[in-house]
This record gives structure tokens, C-alpha cells and sequence, in this order.
């Protein structure tokens, strides 16, 4: 039992069931406990990690085919101690939350924690299906604790389109058990024409669960429509946890079926999210759907990053550097993102307007909100010293070391593009504000969204550790290195 | 060949209606229904697979995953109809009861 992987998977778990038992008073400081308590197991976990591939665990002693293996990669450990940060934030945040269905809401946010955990550690595709569909249910109930007519529809949509894609997926996974008779990552193989189906549907499938372009339909308004206290959870967390399968699905599944070709397709995707996000949340007057397209424009990178990890496109070096600089980058958006959308809540709740013409003189009235919107939005451009600009130079490096010069364009450009959106909204926070408002400020809401954004900035400085752990156990050959 | 194959075709055929129903409907249970056409034809073509070319005993492995897609389909289906019990009673009873799909409509 004090295994710390196992910890670190059964905690949340736990503390989602607990949280129905203790009074409700108590529910929010037992989450709050979880989640630190899964943070500290995750990183004790980091020290086990093997530095040549993924630490494998089978559990219950029994080996893959027959028994379900974990395969703990540095990339999907880094996003469980991130995802178990910044749910010790929102819970943080939610501490005095008017009208909040206590127990719901910390029982389904701590039940996504567990699922994300399963999604980052899992190395059995069967297994992750199912936590694709707990994160689903998950995040669908979370959605629903806003409980006007807005967010119940954007909810059920939500529920469709996901549980579209995860049966998507589902299907390519039974075609790479047809063909290899396994369902562990490293034992499904194959360069046919059936693989290659199974990844197509895979990923559609994976796509459409992380409300990637251009299946990203049910994505704004649901993230949008969402209470504050859910929308950093959705936008932060849950959407990283769908692309990280949908990475290792290419790299280390059926890397014989991942062509260049199909992977520069992904890319070319990509480039599109990050156009079609960008214009849609520089055209929206609102400010939660904003930073809801936004999402959807750096959703684009990730998928950029795909045709800079498939060895076969673009060799093994570059393939290491794009993966440590997806993992990273993916970090980073997972915490900026959590902070931009927990200051947009505190500011949206003390001005009473949704619309970014209604939030002028925010930045005097909540200078801590207004400087964790600042911060994060350096974060997300990738400007130097943040963590985000670290991710995005190791995918320039990358795009340098294929020899694919043209990805540096979105991966640069997109920057600016995330810079006019974000400042487009700020600027409003700066102009006067009606002389006779005022503002019921909260500190304690307010510091989770400043805390979150200053350790998306500050751990740029401390970046070696971080860059070390993604780099260990990436799941790579340079097999197929053209 | 022959009755496994079929089936596995009829599978993605089912598959492939379900997601033309999902794109298309507008009605919140009719796309309920369609994800769990989708549903049925993955089921189906898993079943298939089990059943290999009928030489040997079904493999377990499809049969359970199918299993368990089964209670996660039924699930799922019970969280969506709920919610679209309490979306109809939110909006019964609410003011604005226009506009419904302004929205909706797929994909």
C-alpha cells in the first residue's frame, strides 16, 4: 500500500468516495488534502523512473497480455503532479464558493484527478478507454453542477460528442487487437493498411474527446458555459489528457502505420486550430469564450507537435527534443490555462458582466486577479523566462533538427496570435472604470488563479529537473528513423 | 471470410449510420439513441472478432471488453437522460422556452 504509484492512482479515488461519508463542511479540505497528498506521491514516484522507457508495472503481478500494465512515462508523470496541482488549486478557489453542490462537486473533480491519473500512467488500451470514458462522465457531471438551461444543453452536447469519440477509438482499438492479439502499448504492432485505420479512428476518436479543430464543436460552449470553479478543470486539465494518448498512440503503438504523411496532415490540422481559435476569440465579446477559443487555437500545437515526434518523419533526434518540448509545453497550458480561466471567474463574479466591455477598471479594483491574467498570458505566448517559452523553444529546436523549417511558423506566429487575444482583453481591465463602482474583493479567491500563474512563469528558471524527467522514459526506438 | 467478416462489416456499417445520426439530429434523445447505435455496430464488430473463424473456442479478451463497453454505453445513456429530464424541467417552468436549437444542430 505505500507503494507510491499505487498512492498516487488510488488516492483520488478515494477521496472521491470520502467526500460523500464526511460531512459536507469537511468535503472541500479532505479534496484539498487528496490532491496534495497525490502531488507528493507523484513526485516521490519520479525518483523510481527509469531513464531508458517507460517503468512498467504490472499490476497484480500479472505481465501484459494476459494482465493490465502501467507504463509510466516522465511526460505523463509530470501532468499527474500538474493535474493534482492545480485541482489543489480550484479547490482553493472554491473554498467559499456561493451555491456550490459541495459534495458533487469535490467527489467529480477529485473522480477526474483519478482518471487523469489512469489516462497518464496506463499502458493498456482497453484500460484507457475506460478512463477516457470515467473522465467523460466525469467532466459531463461536473459541467451539469451549473444547473441553468445554458449549461445543461452545453453539457449533453459535451456528453455526445464524447462518448462519439471514445466508441471511435474503442473501434480502433479492437481492429489493433485483431491484428496483434495484445492491447499493450508495446505489443500492438503492424504497418498495414489495418493499423492504419486503427489509427485514424483512434485519433478522430481522441480528437473529438479533447475538443481538438475541427471537431471542437462542443468545446467553447461547454467550457464557456461552465461554473468558475469547473471551467479551469475542463480547459486545463481534461483536454491535455486526450492528446497525451493520442501522442503515445503515434509514437509508441503503431509507429510503423504513423507515415509522414499522415502525421504532416495532424499538423496541417494544427495550423488550422490555431488560425480558426485564434479569429473566433479575437471576433467574441465575452471573456470566458475567449479564453475558450484560445484553447482551441493551442490545442493546435500540440497537434503541430505530431508530425515533429513521429520518428519515421522526422528522425530520432528531433523526435526526443519535440517530445520533451510537448511534454513541457503541455504543462505549462495545463497551469497558465487553470489561472487565466480562475482570474476570468473572480473578475466576471466581482463586475457582474460577462462582456469584456463591462470589465473596465478591473485591474484597479483586483490587482491580484488582474497580475495572474498578466502572468499567465506571458506564460501562454511563451515569452522568456516562463515555462511555456520553454516547451515552444524545444519544439523550434526540434522543428530545426528535422530539417522542417515551416513548423516554426505556426509554433512562432501562434504566439502573437495568443498575445492580441489575451492583451485585446486586458487592455479592458486598464481603461477607467465608472467612478461610483464597487468591488467586493475575496483574497482568498483571488490568490489560486496568482499563485498558479506565477508557477507557470517561475519554473522557466528551474527548468533542468523538468526537461531531465520528460526526457527519462520516453517511449522511443530509433527504429525507424528514415 | 464468410459470417465473421460479414458481421464485422455489417459492425462498421451500424458504426457508420450511428455517426451520420449524430452529426444530423437535432433532437437531444435522437442523439442519444445514434451514440448508441454507434455503440452497437463497435460492440458488433468486437463480437465478430471474438469469434474468430469459428475453428477455435471465442476468444474472452473482445467479449469481456465488449462487456464492459456495454455497462459504460448504459451508463453514459442514464447520465444523458437525465440531464435531459432536468434541461426539460429547467425549461418548463423557466421564461424562455424559444430558441432551443439556435445552438444545437450538430456538428
Amino acid at each position: 500500500m505505500s507503494d507510491p504509484v499505487t498512492l498516487m492512482l488510488l488516492l483520488p479515488l478515494l477521496g472521491a468516495v470520502l467526500c460523500w461519508l464526511v460531512p459536507a463542511s469537511l468535503a472541500r479540505p479532505v479534496a484539498l488534502l487528496v490532491s496534495v497528498a497525490t502531488l507528493t506521491q507523484a513526485l516521490r514516484v519520479t525518483a523510481g523512473l527509469p531513464a531508458d522507457g517507460p517503468l512498467r508495472v504490472p499490476l497484480g503481478g500479472w505481465e501484459a497480455p494476459a494482465g493490465i500494465e502501467l507504463s509510466i512515462t516522465g511526460f505523463g508523470l509530470l501532468m499527474v503532479a500538474v493535474s493534482a496541482l492545480v485541482t489543489a488549486a480550484l479547490v482553493v478557489f472554491a473554498m467559499r464558493e456561493p451555491g456550490l453542490p459541495v459534495r458533487a462537486w469535490t467527489s467529480l473533480t477529485l473522480l477526474a484527478l483519478a482518471a487523469m491519473g489512469t489516462l497518464y500512467t496506463s499502458g493498456d488500451l482497453f484500460n484507457i478507454y475506460v478512463g477516457l470514458e470515467l473522465l467523460g462522465v466525469a467532466a459531463v457531471g461536473l459541467v451539469a453542477t451549473g444547473s441553468d438551461r445554458r449549461t445543461l444543453r452545453a453539457g449533453i452536447r459535451y456528453l455526445t460528442g464524447a462518448f462519439a469519440g471514445s466508441l471511435a477509438y474503442l473501434m480502433g482499438v479492437a481492429i489493433l487487437y485483431r491484428t496483434s492479439g495484445s492491447l499493450a502499448l508495446h505489443q500492438v504492432d503492424g504497418s498495414g493498411h489495418a493499423e492504419a485505420a486503427a489509427l485514424a479512428l483512434i485519433t478522430v476518436g481522441l480528437m473529438l474527446k479533447a475538443g481538438a479543430f475541427p471537431v471542437h464543436f462542443w468545446l467553447p460552449v461547454a467550457h464557456a458555459a461552465s461554473p468558475a470553479s469547473v471551467s479551469p478543470l475542463l480547459s486545463g486539465l481534461v483536454t491535455k489528457a486526450s492528446i497525451f494518448v493520442l501522442l503515445r498512440a503515434w509514437v509508441e503503438a503503431v509507429p510503423g502505420a504513423a507515415t509522414p504523411a499522415a502525421a504532416t496532415l495532424v499538423g496541417i490540422l494544427g495550423c488550422a486550430a490555431i488560425l480558426w481559435g485564434s479569429l473566433q476569440a479575437l471576433l467574441s465579446p465575452h471573456i470566458k469564450p475567449i479564453i475558450a477559443y484560445s484553447t482551441v487555437a493551442q490545442l493546435g500545437y500540440l497537434l503541430v507537435g505530431v508530425p515533429l515526434i513521429v520518428v519515421a518523419a522526422a528522425g530520432y533526434e528531433a523526435a526526443t527534443l519535440a517530445w520533451t518540448g510537448l511534454a513541457i509545453y503541455c504543462a505549462a497550458h495545463a497551469i497558465a490555462k487553470s489561472a487565466l480561466f480562475l482570474s476570468a471567474g473572480v473578475i466576471v463574479h466581482a463586475m457582474g458582466s460577462t462582456r469584456i466591455d463591462g470589465l473596465a477598471g478591473a485591474a484597479g479594483r483586483m490587482p491580484m486577479a488582474t497580475t495572474a491574467w498578466l502572468l499567465a498570458t506571458i506564460a501562454l505566448i511563451g515569452l522568456p523566462p516562463s515555462l511555456g517559452f520553454v516547451g515552444k523553444w524545444y519544439l523550434l529546436l526540434a522543428a530545426l533538427e528535422a530539417g522542417q523549417w515551416w513548423w516554426l511558423l505556426p509554433i512562432a506566429g501562434g504566439g502573437l496570435l495568443t498575445a492580441a487575444v489575451l492583451v485585446r482583453a486586458a487592455r479592458r481591465f486598464f481603461t477607467p472604470a465608472p467612478e461610483d463602482m464597487v468591488v467586493e474583493r475575496r483574497h482568498l479567491r483571488e490568490a489560486p488563479a496568482l499563485v498558479l500563474a506565477l508557477v507557470a512563469v517561475v519554473t522557466g528558471f528551474v527548468a533542468i529537473p523538468i526537461i531531465e524527467l520528460t526526457t527519462a522514459g520516453a517511449p522511443f526506438t530509433a527504429e525507424l528513423e528514415p | 471470410m464468410t459470417a465473421t467478416l460479414t458481421y464485422q462489416l455489417a459492425g462498421a456499417a451500424i458504426f457508420a449510420i450511428g455517426l451520420v445520426g449524430l452529426v444530423v439530429a437535432a433532437s437531444l434523445i435522437r442523439r442519444l439513441i445514434a451514440a448508441n447505435i454507434v455503440g452497437a455496430g463497435a460492440f458488433l464488430v468486437l463480437i465478430a472478432t471474438a469469434y474468430g473463424d469459428g475453428s477455435a473456442p471465442p476468444d474472452a479478451v473482445p467479449q469481456a471488453m465488449v462487456l464492459t463497453g456495454i455497462v459504460v454505453a448504459v451508463s453514459i445513456t442514464a447520465l444523458g437522460l437525465s440531464m435531459v429530464v432536468r434541461l426539460h424541467a429547467v425549461e418548463s417552468d423557466g421564461h424562455d422556452a424559444s430558441s432551443d436549437d439556435a445552438r444545437g444542430g450538430g456538428a
